[in-house]
Order: structure tokens, then C-alpha cells, then sequence
């Protein structure tokens, strides 16, 4: 079958008698993958479509086959495969995420710990092909294009150049992508698992830096923690046999990174978490507040949801701003940040897999009062001529557990006093940033003192060690 | 009645803006009561190629899209003689009308206006509804012109053998309609929709299968912003 040029023919055209096409979803030198919706079982699938004329049909045969002996949750369940006169066709189950490489290009760089905890996923996916029974698998074009986030979970797409262990010497064309390929696939050198780990490092500097490590690269202190540096220089070694044995062993070294941490944000100790941001007026900051908490929490390596909770429209804007559209449980992902706008009653969509949320409520103060989470920030206009209305807010909401108030625009030579039934209630001031979505050093440690307070006080014992360490910060005032 | 209302408030945008455009004219983009909304898709006019198109449908449909997934204020007015809208007024009104002060009932945030006409077009245009959705019924002589006056206008048809000669009707000696007009059917084969498609160079939209006009679901945002050629 031969596809129509153009928007309005797509629509109307039906592979088999049942997949029915909605739009392209990539495009490549092998051929184009298209977003099809199954008819009769109304579920969307990728459709991968290859001209037989092309060169590659080969690897697209080879594709298909090593796809179909996988079973993993980061890697695509192949459905079918099929051919017409001029194309073969290969159906998959259709992941809807976006690439690291977009989520990357969106914020700059990830954070040490949303590196560390992809990474661990990327060394478990690929481990899992080395190992794979009864032939292990090599993949040979791992790059950021080829990793997608979906629902916090990393899966592996496009297994075009993979080949099984036994027969990758006697490949006779290379393929690999400038950046991430290991120098012996470039030499014509022997090509085993570490050629992999090479990759799997390139990405993991790719993730921090937002850079390919090239030739020689560089390991800036203020972008990659020095543990981690040591780990990426064991994998970009150009000599193979002084990079990691396995992927496995790589896993382990960011595992031990991972269990070093402290705080609240420890492996498994943070199972659910929902906070509501609310101002005492529109335009106190609410919304900017919600959105840098999200984002902070986002770069301690956590899923997490900004949930809009009022009427302003912001992410609908926001999403029409970036050209976004909404994904199957009505959430846009702008800047790397998941983001749920405010639906009507009307709209019917499947509860979202997020199980740490910020609620932003807008100027609507009194409203998480009436849905208590696990805590409440009440952002308040610092201005003296608004205190008074700041304070009926505060003294309104005093009883709430998990509260917290922030001050913003704060005249700094003033002292903040909330009146007497109120005067245990945590106060911070927040300091000035101009991009809620781009963590910084200085909100980083804002909302860690925020956040910790909110959990200490959830989980106990954590309050001391706040005040210790926070509480004469430029950017976390206490009372 | 409707042609002398309806210029009044919404073409006298046009004409102002048409105005501004002369050359040597003083007048910059001056639009009556255009403030926050964008009147080139305010008002969408629906209208049935033969009874029993789902016009109707559609139009509730529609109005729970716009103010549940688009968070605009909406109203939908019934100008037709059907008399639905009362029958469902008695049934499911959030905000029934008593007649004497509210001239409109309301359902999950969106405003219904029964029986409307020139008076209701006309206070809703100057109200702060962001949509007007207008349900005319089936299409007659009167009617599919008040239908061209809307922003949007769509035409619901059916494509089943007994009910496509109203439909195809349309496409035949009439003059290319501009983008503004969108075509519709709910039934009727697929093979029918490609060959008229073929035939008129028509794309028409195959209307999802829906049984409740008070639930929109993420497929049904699909269809709505390519009807609407908006953004999903």
C-alpha cells in the first residue's frame, strides 16, 4: 500500500482491514513510524514501515526478530509483522513519552539524582540483553534519541543496529551515533558488552551536562558530582578493557551513589507525597511556587505531578505556547515537568500514575483546608500594606497540619510577626528566581528547607536538623 | 428578525476592522466588544443535513468539550423548534430557568438556552460566554443562511444509503464553501465518506461513537480540535 501525501489522506487510510493511521510519529534513513489506532480494539500501537527497496531490510527483518524474543517492561512488545507489495510493516506496542534527548533539550541537564536513577534503569535495560536467552544481545546504538521516559520509567526504542553477541564481529557496516559510539566501532575493533558501557556513559554525561563527552571530555565540578565523574570516567575509557565489566557492575556503582544519600529523598523511604501551594491573593506567587517545588522535586529524581487547581488557564496556555499536546491521562509535559491542567466536570480520563503531586489553588486559599494533604504552603504577599490580609489567611489556616507560609517579595530589612495563635507556624521567605522550571543553587536549597520541614514534620525528627542547618539562611528565614 | 441582530453585533466587528484596513484610515484594529475573546471563532453555527443527523448531540457534545477540556464559558442555544432542550431541562438541569428570571438552564457549567432566537443571541453576544454554539436543527432555505453568518459552521450529515441524498445535495452545484465550513456524519460507510471525498474534494469527519453528550474523553479532544482546527 501505498500512503497518500498530506494531513486530510492519513485520517482515511486503514493497514489490514484494522489499523487505522493518525499521524507520523518519527522518520529515519530506514523508513517511518506512524501512530496507528487498532480498530476493533481501540488501542493505539507504533507501526514501523520500511520500503522493501530500502538497503536496510535486512536489519529491519533482524529488528523484528530480536524484539520478538524480549520480554521486558523497558522494551516494546512487538505485535506483528507484515508486508504489502512495496513495504514491510512492523506493529509494536506504542509508548507514548518523550526522548531523553527532548527532556534534556527542554531544561539543559538533569540533576545528579535524576541522572543517577535513569541511569540505574539504563544499566538493568541493558543488562538485560546482554543476558538475554538464549542469545545474548548487543545494542550497540545506545543515545538519548533512543531512550524514552514514560510514566518515570525508562524504555529502550529502536532496535535497528542490535545485533546478537555471536555475530557482531562479522558485521561488515557499522552504524552508531557520533557522541555516544565506543572508539572501536569507529577503529573496526572487537565489539563486546563494554562497547555498550561506553554508551551507557556518554548518555549519562549527555544527561548531566546536556553535552556529548567527545574526544576528551571535560568533568566540570559545578555540573558533575564527583563520585559520578569517577564512575563516567571508568566507562568513557577509550581502551575497553579499563571500563566496567558489565553493565551490571556499573548499576551497582550508582546504586552505592543512590544509598549514600541522605534525606528524605532515600531510596523507598518517599512513597506518596501530596503538597498544596496556595496564595492569600492573585499574584502573591502561588502558581510560581508550585511550579519551582514541582521542579525541585522533579530534580531529586522524584515522578512528580503539577496539578492545576484553578481557573487561570496557565498550563493551557503554557501547552499552546510550546505547541504540546496532552497524552492519554490529559497531562502536558512542558519543560520536563508533568503538568495536569483543571478539567470540567465533563471530561472523563483515567486516573494519573503519579503518586507525588503539587497541587496548585491559585489565589483560592481556603480550599486546601477543606482537602488536607500531607502539606500546605500558604504563599503570602510580603509587602507590609498586605500583611494584614497575609495574616487573617494564615491565622484562618493555623490549625492545618503541614503547614507552612511563605513570604514573597519580602521587604528585607522587615521582620515578619504573625499574631499570637499563629505563632508556631513555620516561616520562609522566598527568595527571587525568574524561571520556576530551572532549579538553581539557591532554590534547591529554599525548597529542600521547605520540604524537609513539611516531611519532618510528617515522619518526626527531622525539624532539629533543619533548624540546625537552614534556619539563619538567606533563603529560609525563621520566625 | 436574526439577520438585523446578528449584523448588528457581529458583522459591525467586521465592518470596523475592514474600515481600519483602508489606507489613510484612522481606525487601528478597533473590535466592538472583542476585549478577551477572539470573534473569529466565537460563535459556531451546527446544522443537520436531513433530520436525525445528531445535531443536537453534537452541540451538547460540544459545549461540554469547550468548557471542560478549554475551560471557556459556553453557552448553546437551540434555535430550532425540536423543543430538546426543554425536555432535557426537566431532566438534568443543574440551574433549572423558572421562566421569569433565567431565560437559560445549566448543566455541568454549561449554559443551555431553549427555544432562543435573535434576543438571546444578542445578550449572550454581549455577555462573557467565549462561545456561542448555535444548534439549528435541520438545514431549510432560512436557516443554512443564518448558519453562514456564525464564525464556525458545521454541517452534520449522515452517509447511509437512505439518508446521503441531503447530504451529497449539498455538495452539488453550490459554490466551494471556505474553511470556516466543516463537514460531519456520524453513520454510514467508510467507503461512501472516500468516494465523496474523491467526488466533492470534501473532507468529512467521521463523528466518534458517543452515548453520553455529557462525557469527552482524550480520543474525543482529538476529534473536536481537528473539527474546530484548533489545537488538541
Amino acid at each position: 500500500m501505498i500512503l497518500e501525501k498530506g494531513g486530510g489522506s492519513i485520517e482515511s487510510t486503514t493497514l489490514f482491514g484494522k489499523y487505522q493511521l493518525c499521524r507520523i510519529l518519527g522518520q529515519g534513513k530506514s523508513g517511518t513510524v506512524w501512530l496507528a489506532k487498532h480498530k476493533e480494539l481501540e488501542e493505539y500501537r507504533a507501526i514501523k514501515q520500511v520500503p522493501k527497496a530500502c538497503s536496510d531490510y535486512r536489519q529491519f527483518r533482524q529488528e523484528a526478530l530480536i524484539l520478538k524474543s524480549l520480554r521486558h517492561p523497558g522494551i516494546p512488545i512487538v505485535y506483528d509483522l507484515e508486508e504489502d507489495e512495496h513495504f514491510s510493516y512492523l506493529i509494536e506496542e506504542f509508548l507514548e513519552g518523550d526522548s531523553l534527548y527532548a527532556l534534556v533539550s527542554d531544561i539543559g541537564h538533569f540533576s545528579k539524582a535524576m541522572t543517577v536513577r535513569y541511569g540505574i534503569q539504563i544499566c538493568r535495560l541493558v543488562n538485560s540483553l546482554h543476558f538475554a536467552k538464549p542469545y545474548p544481545i548487543l545494542y550497540l546504538d545506545l543515545q538519548p534519541k533512543n531512550l524514552l521516559l514514560c510514566d518515570n520509567t525508562i524504555k529502550l526504542v529502536d532496535f535497528d543496529h542490535a545485533v546478537h553477541l555471536s555475530e557482531a564481529d562479522r558485521l561488515t557496516k557499522r552504524y552508531g551515533t557520533v557522541g555516544c559510539a565506543a572508539p572501536e566501532q569507529y577503529s573496526g575493533g572487537e565489539l563486546d558488552i563494554r562497547t555498550d558501557i561506553y554508551a551507557i556513559g556518554a548518555v549519562l554525561y549527555y544527561m548531566l551536562t546536556g553535552q556529548y563527552p567527545g574526544d576528551r571530555p571535560a568533568f566540570p565540578r559545578t555540573k558533575i558530582d564527583r563520585r559520578i565523574g569517577k564512575i563516567l570516567r571508568v566507562c568513557l575509557q577509550k581502551d575497553k578493557a579499563k571500563r566496567y565489566e558489565s553493565a551490571a557492575q556499573l548499576c551497582e556503582a550508582l546504586e552505592q551513589i543512590l544509598s549514600e544519600e541522605e534525606g528524605v529523598f532515600r531510596k523507598g523511604q518517599l512513597s506518596s507525597l501530596t503538597i498544596a501551594v496556595a496564595g492569600t491573593r492573585a499574584g502573591a506567587g502561588a502558581t510560581h511556587a508550585a511550579m519551582g517545588l514541582a521542579a525541585y522535586l522533579r530534580d531529586q529524581g522524584l515522578s512528580v505531578l503539577y496539578e492545576e487547581k484553578h481557573d487561570s488557564g496557565g498550563v493551557r496556555q503554557f501547552a499552546a505556547c510550546m505547541n504540546a499536546a496532552p497524552d492519554r491521562y490529559g497531562i502536558f509535559r512542558l519543560k520536563g515537568l508533568p503538568m495536569l491542567p483543571k478539567y470540567g466536570q465533563a471530561v472523563s480520563l483515567p486516573p494519573h500514575p503519579y503518586r507525588v503531586v503539587v497541587q496548585d489553588y491559585g489565589a483560592d486559599w481556603r480550599a486546601p483546608g477543606e482537602e488536607p494533604g500531607d502539606g500546605t504552603l500558604l504563599v503570602c504577599a510580603g509587602k507590609p500594606w498586605e500583611w494584614e490580609t497575609s495574616r487573617g489567611a494564615v491565622l484562618s489556616l493555623g490549625n492545618l497540619p503541614g503547614l507552612a507560609v511563605i513570604y514573597n517579595h519580602f521587604c528585607g530589612q522587615m521582620r515578619v510577626r504573625l499574631p499570637g495563635p499563629a505563632k508556631e507556624t513555620k516561616v520562609f521567605l522566598m527568595p527571587y528566581y525568574s524561571n520556576p522550571l530551572i532549579s538553581t543553587k539557591e532554590t534547591e536549597k529554599f525548597y529542600g528547607a521547605v520540604v524537609t520541614y513539611l516531611l519532618g514534620d510528617k515522619t518526626g525528627g527531622k525539624l532539629q536538623c533543619f533548624r540546625k542547618r537552614f534556619g539563619k539562611s538567606r533563603g529560609a528565614a525563621g520566625r | 428578525m436574526f439577520q438585523k441582530a446578528f449584523w448588528k453585533i457581529a458583522g459591525s466587528c467586521r465592518e470596523v476592522s475592514r474600515r481600519a484596513l483602508r489606507p489613510g484610515s484612522r481606525l487601528v484594529r478597533v473590535r466592538i466588544g472583542a476585549g478577551k475573546f477572539d470573534m473569529n471563532r466565537r460563535t459556531i453555527g451546527i446544522i443537520g443535513a436531513g433530520r436525525h443527523t445528531g445535531v443536537t448531540h453534537l452541540s451538547v457534545w460540544m459545549g461540554n468539550y469547550l468548557t471542560g477540556v478549554r475551560r471557556e464559558k459556553t453557552a448553546v442555544l437551540e434555535w430550532n423548534a425540536h423543543g430538546d432542550f426543554r425536555k432535557m431541562e426537566q431532566f438534568c438541569a443543574d440551574k433549572p430557568g423558572n421562566g421569569l428570571k433565567l431565560r437559560f438552564f445549566r448543566i455541568l457549567e454549561v449554559d443551555y438556552y431553549a427555544d432562543a432566537g435573535a434576543k438571546e443571541l444578542a445578550d449572550c453576544m454581549n455577555g462573557d460566554y467565549s462561545r456561542i454554539l448555535i444548534d439549528f436543527g435541520e438545514i431549510t432555505g432560512e436557516s443554512i443562511c443564518e448558519c453562514a453568518r456564525c464564525d464556525r459552521k458545521v454541517i452534520v450529515g449522515a452517509l447511509s444509503e437512505w439518508q446521503a441524498e441531503v447530504f451529497l445535495g449539498l455538495f452539488r452545484g453550490e459554490a466551494r464553501r471556505d474553511e470556516s465550513w466543516s463537514y460531519a456524519a456520524v453513520f454510514g460507510s467508510e467507503e461512501t465518506r472516500k468516494e465523496c471525498k474523491k467526488a466533492f474534494q470534501a473532507d468529512i469527519l467521521r463523528v466518534p461513537f458517543s452515548v453520553d453528550a455529557f462525557a469527552v474523553t482524550r480520543a474525543d479532544m482529538n476529534f473536536f480540535a481537528t473539527l474546530l482546527l484548533e489545537q488538541a
